[in-house]
C-alpha cells in the first residue's frame, strides 16, 4: 500500500512535469469518454430506465396479425382481447389500452389532455399502485358504471396544485363529470411518455366491441415459468378457434407477440448503433494515447533500465506505468463528465423528436458508474501495450553511454504503426457510416412530399360528444371556425380534414372498398384505402394537385350525390388503364360514392414511407367525426396565427380546447428529426474520429522525423534535396494510410449492413461514399505527413551529425 | 565471491557467430577492488552487465558466492542482484523526475523496506555523503560531480556487498573524478567489493588488480 501510494505520487508528478503530453492525452481521452457518456446517458434514459417495472422481462406486447394481408402487427379488437383474456392460461394478466384525449374544463382554461383508456388490470399487471387514492375497480369499467379518472403526478401538480384533497372530487372531461379516484406516483409512466396526463377505464362501447374494429393495444404479464414460445403456442390455438367461430372477422388472423424489453430495443436500435459508433471514437482516442505512451516509453527506456538495474521487477514496472495510465484516465473521466454535460445539452438541442423519456436524459448514478468503468477500461486499453512494451528494455544497451538517445527499435516502431493503422481503419468505418447517413438524409430531403408545407398553420380540435351529439352541430361549429379563421389577417385560405399529412395526431384509418363493375371480394379480403374527410378548400390549402376531374365544390353537401376524390396510387393500382373519374366506389361508411377527381400522391406517413391508396370524401356529406384538423395557409409566418385561432375557437365555445397548434413545416421537420439526429451525431463522431486519426498520423510521422534527425542529416550531407526528404517522409505516412484505409473499407463493407434500416435510397456499399471517404483519408494523411516532412527539410546536417 | 568459468557471449549474425566475450575465466575475492580495462568494443561493459545480471544471454558458468547464476531463472537472479549488487554508471542515470532523496529511496522501495526505515536510511546516507542540503533538488539542478556522488550513494543505500562501476568518472572533470575514486576506495577499505571499468590509467591504479580485455579475450589478468 505504501509502495503503491509512492508510485501514485511519482506518477502524478510525472504527468505534472510533462504538461504538454498530459494535456494532449487527457483531451483525447476526455473527448472519447465524454462522447460515450453523452450517448450512454440517452441510452440510459431510453432503454435502461424506461421500463421501471418489476420483472419487466415477463411483460409481453401482443398484436393481431394477418399473413395473407401482409399485416404484421395490427392493434387488437376489444372483443378478441376479452376472449384472449378469458381463454388463456399463459398470462398472469392481460390489459388493453388505447390513446385517447379529453378536454379538461372547469379548471382555469380548457385543455386537451392526452389520456389512456385502459382495462383496470393494467396497474396490477405493471406492479404499480396509486400514490394517492386508488386505481380502478371492475365496476368502474362497466358500461354505465361510475366515471372515474386517475391523474398523472405531473397533471396533479400542474393543474391541481398538488392538492391531496382532489381525491373524490369531480372534474369535467369532454363536459362529462368524472370522479378523481387516484394520483399515480411521479415515477410512473405508461406508456413511455410524460405527455400522458390521465388514465380512464376502457369501458368498451357496444360499437367498439365489433371484432372488425381493431384499435386497442394489449400488454400481458407471462405467468411464472411460462416461456414466450409456450404463450405463443397457446395464443395460436385460441386465434385459430376464434377464426373458426367468427370467420367474417377473424379468419386468417393470428396473434403476434414480443417481450416488451425486446420491443423497446428494436424500436430504438439506432441508439445502440450510435453507442457502437461512439465506442469506435473512444478506441481511436485510446490508440492515439497508446501511441503517445509508446513514444514516451521510448524516451523513457533509460529510466526503465535504471529502475530494473536498481532491482525493480517487471511486474512492478508494468504496475508503475499502468498507474500513470489510470491517472490519465481518471483525469480524463472527470474532464469527460464536464464534456458530457455539454454533450447532453448539444444532443438535447438537436431535438430528436419522438425519442421517449427525452427529458430524463442526464447524469445519474448509472451514467457515473458507466463513466468510471469506461475510464478504467480506457486506462487498460491505452496503457497495457506501452507498459508491457516498456518493461522489457535492453538493459545492456540502454545503460551504455549515449543510451538515452537510442531509438526505440523496430518493435516499438511497428507497434506505433499498427496503432495508427487501427485509428485510420476505425475512422474510415465511421466516416463511411456517417457518409451513408448524410447521403440518405440528403435524398430524403429531396423527396417531394406531394403537398406544400410552407406557411400552413394547423390546429387539432376534438369536440365533446355531450355538447355536439348531432352531426349538424359539428358542421356548424367547424363552419364557423373556418369562417372566422379565413377572415383573420394574413390568411389566404382555410380548410379542415380528419388528419393532416405527417401528423400522428388525428383520425386516421383505412377502410375496405369495392369498385362498381369489378367482381366483389370475399368479406375480409377487400382492398383497403386510407379514409380522409375533407372540407371543400382543404386540398387546395395543402397544395395537393388535382390531376384529373374536378375538386370538391360548395354543392357537394348532404342530399347531393355522394362524391369522392382518390389519389394517384389508388387510381393506378385498382383501375389499371381505365379512367376512374365517373366510376363508383362503395365503402362501409356512406355506401356508394362517385369518383369525381384524382389528386397527386402525398407522403402521408413520412417522407420515407411510400404513398398508399387514399380516398377523400366531402365533410358536408360525411360529417361523422368530431375531431378535425383546421389548416390555414397564410402569407407570412404561420406560427403567429396560433393565438388568433385559439381566440376564435374560444369565442365560439369557451369550453373547447385545442389539442395541438403547429405548422406543417414543423411537422415535416419533426418527422425527419430522428434521421437528422442520427446523421448529425454520427457525422460529428466521424469528424472527431478523422481529427484524432490525423493527429495520430501526424504524431507518429513527427516522432519518426525527430528520431531520424541524424539519418536525415547524413542524407542531406550526401546531397539529398528538400523534395527528396519530403517524399521519403510523406511516403511513410501514406503507406500507413493506404493500409489503414484498405482495412477500414473491408471493415465498412462488413459493418454498414448493420445500418441498412437507417438508410434511405442509398446502398450500404455505396461506391461514391466509399471512394469519397478513402480520398478524404488519403488527403488528410498527406497533409498530416507533409507538415513534419517540411520540418525535416530544415534539419541542419552539421548539427544533426554532431548530435550523436 | 565471484567465479566465472568459460564464459562466452556472441551474436548470431546469420553469416556466423560474432563473439563479444570468449572463454572468460576469472575469480573475484571478497573485498577486492578489481579494474577492467581495454579498448572500445573489447567487451568490458558487457562483462560488467553479465556480472550485474543485467544481461542474461550468455553461456558458461557464473557463481556468485555459492549461487550458480547460470542455472537461475530470472526471478531468482533478480533477487540475487537485489541482495548483493549496487551499480554506478558513467552517465549517473539518476531518475530525472525524482529528487535526490527519492532517488536514494528507490532501491530500498524495490527491496520492500518499510517507509519509516527507508527514510531513516536515506537520512543517514544523505548525512554520510554530506548532501543533506540537496535532498529536495532534482538531478538537473546538480553538477555532474554532485550527480555522480548521489549515484554512488544510491548504489550503496541498500548495503550491497559488490559495487559495479562502469566508467564512474568518465563524464567528470579530473578533480571531481578524484573525489569519486577516493570515495570508492574508502568504501572498498570498509569491506565493499568493487569492480570498475575504466580507460583511465590513473583511476585503474586505485584497484588491487587489473584485467585487460581485447576482442573479448582476457589478455592480462
Amino acid at each position: 500500500m505504501d509502495t503503491l501510494s509512492q508510485e501514485f505520487r511519482y506518477a502524478l508528478r510525472k504527468l505534472v512535469r510533462n504538461p504538454g503530453f498530459t494535456a494532449v492525452a487527457v483531451i483525447a481521452l476526455a473527448l472519447g469518454i465524454g462522447a460515450n457518456t453523452s450517448i450512454f446517458s440517452v441510452v440510459n434514459a431510453v432503454l435502461i430506465r424506461s421500463l421501471p417495472f418489476d420483472d419487466a422481462d415477463r411483460l409481453v406486447v401482443l398484436w393481431e396479425n394477418n399473413q395473407e394481408q401482409g399485416r404484421e402487427r395490427d392493434p387488437v379488437s376489444p372483443q378478441n382481447y376479452l376472449d384472449w383474456r378469458d381463454q388463456s392460461d399463459a398470462f398472469e394478466a392481460l390489459a388493453a389500452w388505447a390513446y385517447w384525449s379529453f378536454t379538461l374544463a372547469g379548471v382555469d382554461q380548457p385543455e386537451r389532455v392526452s389520456t389512456i383508456r385502459t382495462s383496470p388490470s393494467l396497474f396490477a399487471l405493471l406492479g404499480a399502485e396509486a400514490a394517492l387514492g386508488r386505481t380502478f375497480t371492475a365496476e368502474e369499467n362497466e358500461l354505465g358504471g361510475p366515471n372515474a379518472v386517475v391523474l398523472s403526478h405531473g397533471l396533479w401538480e400542474r393543474r391541481f396544485g398538488s392538492e391531496p384533497g382532489v381525491i373524490g372530487s369531480t372534474i369535467s372531461l369532454d363536459l362529462e363529470p368524472y370522479t378523481i379516484v387516484g394520483v399515480m406516483p411521479a415515477a410512473f409512466r405508461f406508456p413511455d411518455s410524460d405527455k400522458i396526463g390521465m388514465w380512464t377505464p376502457a369501458k368498451f362501447s357496444q360499437d367498439e366491441l365489433s371484432r372488425a374494429r381493431r384499435f386497442f393495444n394489449v400488454i400481458g404479464r407471462l405467468a411464472p415459468g411460462v416461456s414466450l414460445e409456450q404463450a405463443q403456442a397457446e395464443m395460436d390455438v385460441i386465434a385459430a378457434r376464434l377464426g373458426k367461430e367468427y370467420p367474417d372477422t377473424n379468419l386468417g388472423w393470428g396473434v403476434a407477440m414480443t417481450r416488451a424489453p425486446d420491443l423497446l430495443l428494436a424500436s430504438n436500435q439506432y441508439l445502440l448503433i450510435l453507442l457502437a459508433a461512439v465506442g469506435l471514437v473512444l478506441l481511436i482516442a485510446c490508440a492515439n494515447v497508446a501511441n503517445l505512451l509508446l513514444a514516451r516509453a521510448a524516451d523513457r527506456h533509460r529510466e526503465i533500465a535504471v529502475r530494473r538495474a536498481l532491482g525493480a521487477q517487471r511486474f512492478g514496472l508494468i504496475r508503475q506505468l499502468l498507474i500513470e495510465s489510470f491517472l490519465l484516465a481518471g483525469l480524463s473521466g472527470v474532464a469527460a463528465l464536464v464534456i458530457a454535460v455539454w454533450g447532453i445539452d448539444l444532443i438535447l438541442a438537436l431535438e430528436p423528436g419522438n425519442l421517449p423519456h427525452w427529458n430524463k436524459v442526464g447524469i445519474d448514478t448509472h451514467v457515473l458508474t458507466f463513466t468510471a468503468a469506461l475510464a478504467l477500461l480506457t486506462a487498460l486499453i491505452a496503457g497495457i501495450v506501452p507498459a508491457v512494451h516498456a518493461s522489457r528494455p535492453n538493459l545492456n544497451e540502454s545503460l551504455k553511454e549515449g543510451g538515452g538517445r537510442l531509438t526505440a527499435g523496430s518493435r516499438a516502431k511497428g507497434a506505433r504503426g499498427a496503432m495508427v493503422v487501427t485509428q485510420i481503419a476505425l475512422a474510415v468505418v465511421l466516416l463511411i457510416g456517417a457518409g451513408l447517413l448524410i447521403r440518405s438524409f440528403a435524398r430524403l430531403l429531396d423527396v417531394d412530399p406531394g403537398f406544400n408545407p410552407t406557411n400552413v398553420a394547423v390546429a387539432n380540435i376534438f369536440l365533446a360528444e355531450s355538447r355536439y351529439p348531432e352531426d349538424h352541430l359539428t358542421v356548424a361549429f367547424f363552419d364557423e371556425v373556418l369562417d372566422r379563421v379565413e377572415s383573420l389577417p394574413g390568411v389566404i385560405a382555410v380548410g379542415a380534414t380528419t388528419t393532416v399529412p405527417i401528423d400522428p395526431v388525428g383520425i386516421d384509418f383505412d377502410l375496405p372498398f369495392d369498385i362498381e363493375g369489378q367482381s366483389p371480394h370475399e368479406p375480409g379480403q377487400e382492398p383497403q384505402a386510407d379514409y380522409r374527410v375533407v372540407t371543400t378548400e382543404y386540398l387546395s390549402v395543402m397544395g395537393i394537385p388535382l390531376l384529373r376531374g374536378r375538386a370538391f365544390q360548395e354543392g357537394d353537401r348532404e342530399g347531393a350525390p355522394n362524391v369522392m376524390i382518390i389519389n394517384q396510387t389508388m387510381a393506378r393500382r385498382f383501375f389499371g388503364g381505365v379512367e376512374p373519374v365517373g366510376k363508383r366506389i362503395r365503402i362501409p361508411i356512406g355506401g356508394w360514392f362517385e369518383v369525381i377527381g384524382v389528386v397527386g400522391d402525398i407522403h402521408h406517413r413520412g417522407l420515407d414511407a411510400e404513398p398508399r391508396p387514399e380516398l377523400y370524401v366531402a365533410f358536408h356529406q360525411q360529417p361523422h367525426f368530431r375531431g378535425m384538423v383546421v389548416a390555414a395557409r397564410t402569407t407570412s409566418d404561420p406560427s403567429a396565427l396560433a393565438r388568433a385561432i385559439t381566440r376564435e375557437v374560444f369565442a365560439i365555445d369557451p369550453d373547447q380546447a385545442i389539442a395541438q397548434l403547429t405548422t406543417m413545416s414543423e411537422l415535416l421537420s419533426g418527422s425527419v428529426s430522428t434521421r437528422r439526429f442520427n446523421t448529425t451525431l454520427l457525422g460529428g463522431f466521424a469528424v472527431l474520429a478523422l481529427a484524432l486519426a490525423v493527429l495520430g498520423i501526424y504524431s507518429v510521422v513527427s516522432y519518426g522525423v525527430s528520431q531520424r534527425a541524424q539519418e536525415i542529416g547524413v542524407r542531406m550531407a550526401m546531397g539529398a534535396r528538400g523534395d527528396d526528404v519530403i517524399k521519403m517522409i510523406v511516403a511513410e505516412g501514406l503507406k500507413l494510410a493506404v493500409v489503414g484505409v484498405t482495412i477500414g473499407v473491408i471493415g465498412a463493407i462488413a459493418l454498414t449492413r448493420l445500418i441498412t434500416s437507417l438508410l434511405y435510397d442509398v446502398s450500404p456499399v455505396d461506391p461514391v461514399t466509399f471512394l469519397g471517404v478513402s480520398l478524404v483519408l488519403a488527403l488528410a494523411a498527406l497533409v498530416a505527413s507533409y507538415i513534419p516532412a517540411l520540418k525535416a527539410t530544415r534539419v541542419d546536417p552539421v548539427l544533426a551529425l554532431k548530435h550523436e | 565471491m565471484i567465479t566465472l568459468r568459460n564464459l562466452e557471449k556472441f551474436y548470431d549474425t546469420g553469416a556466423g557467430k560474432t563473439f563479444v566475450l570468449r572463454n572468460i575465466n576469472s575469480e573475484v575475492k571478497d573485498g577486492e577492488f578489481l579494474t577492467i580495462m581495454g579498448p572500445s568494443g573489447a567487451g568490458k561493459s558487457t562483462l560488467l552487465s553479465i556480472i550485474g545480471m543485467l544481461d542474461a544471454a550468455w553461456q558458461g558458468e557464473y557463481y556468485l558466492y555459492d549461487s550458480p547464476v547460470h542455472e537461475l531463472k530470472s526471478k531468482k537472479r533478480n533477487a540475487l542482484n537485489k541482495q548483493y549488487i549496487g551499480f554506478v554508471f558513467q552517465q549517473y542515470h539518476l531518475l530525472d523526475d525524482l529528487t535526490v532523496a527519492e532517488n536514494l529511496e528507490i532501491p530500498l522501495s524495490y527491496r520492500n523496506v518499510k517507509r519509516s526505515e527507508r527514510q531513516a536510511i536515506v537520512a543517514d546516507m544523505l548525512d554520510r555523503f554530506n548532501i543533506v542540503a540537496k535532498k529536495d533538488l532534482y538531478p538537473s539542478q546538480l553538477s555532474g560531480g554532485q550527480q555522480q556522488l548521489v549515484a554512488v550513494a544510491r548504489a550503496l543505500v541498500a548495503e550491497p556487498k559488490l559495487i559495479l562501476a562502469d566508467e564512474p568518472t568518465g563524464s567528470l572533470h579530473t578533480s571531481q573524478g578524484k573525489i569519486i575514486m577516493d570515495l570508492l576506495k574508502e568504501l572498498n577499505e570498509q569491506g565493499t567489493t568493487i569492480i570498475q571499468v575504466t580507460h583511465n590509467e590513473a583511476w585503474a591504479e586505485y584497484g588491487d588488480r587489473i584485467i585487460n580485455l581485447r576482442d573479448g579475450w582476457i589478455m592480462k589478468n
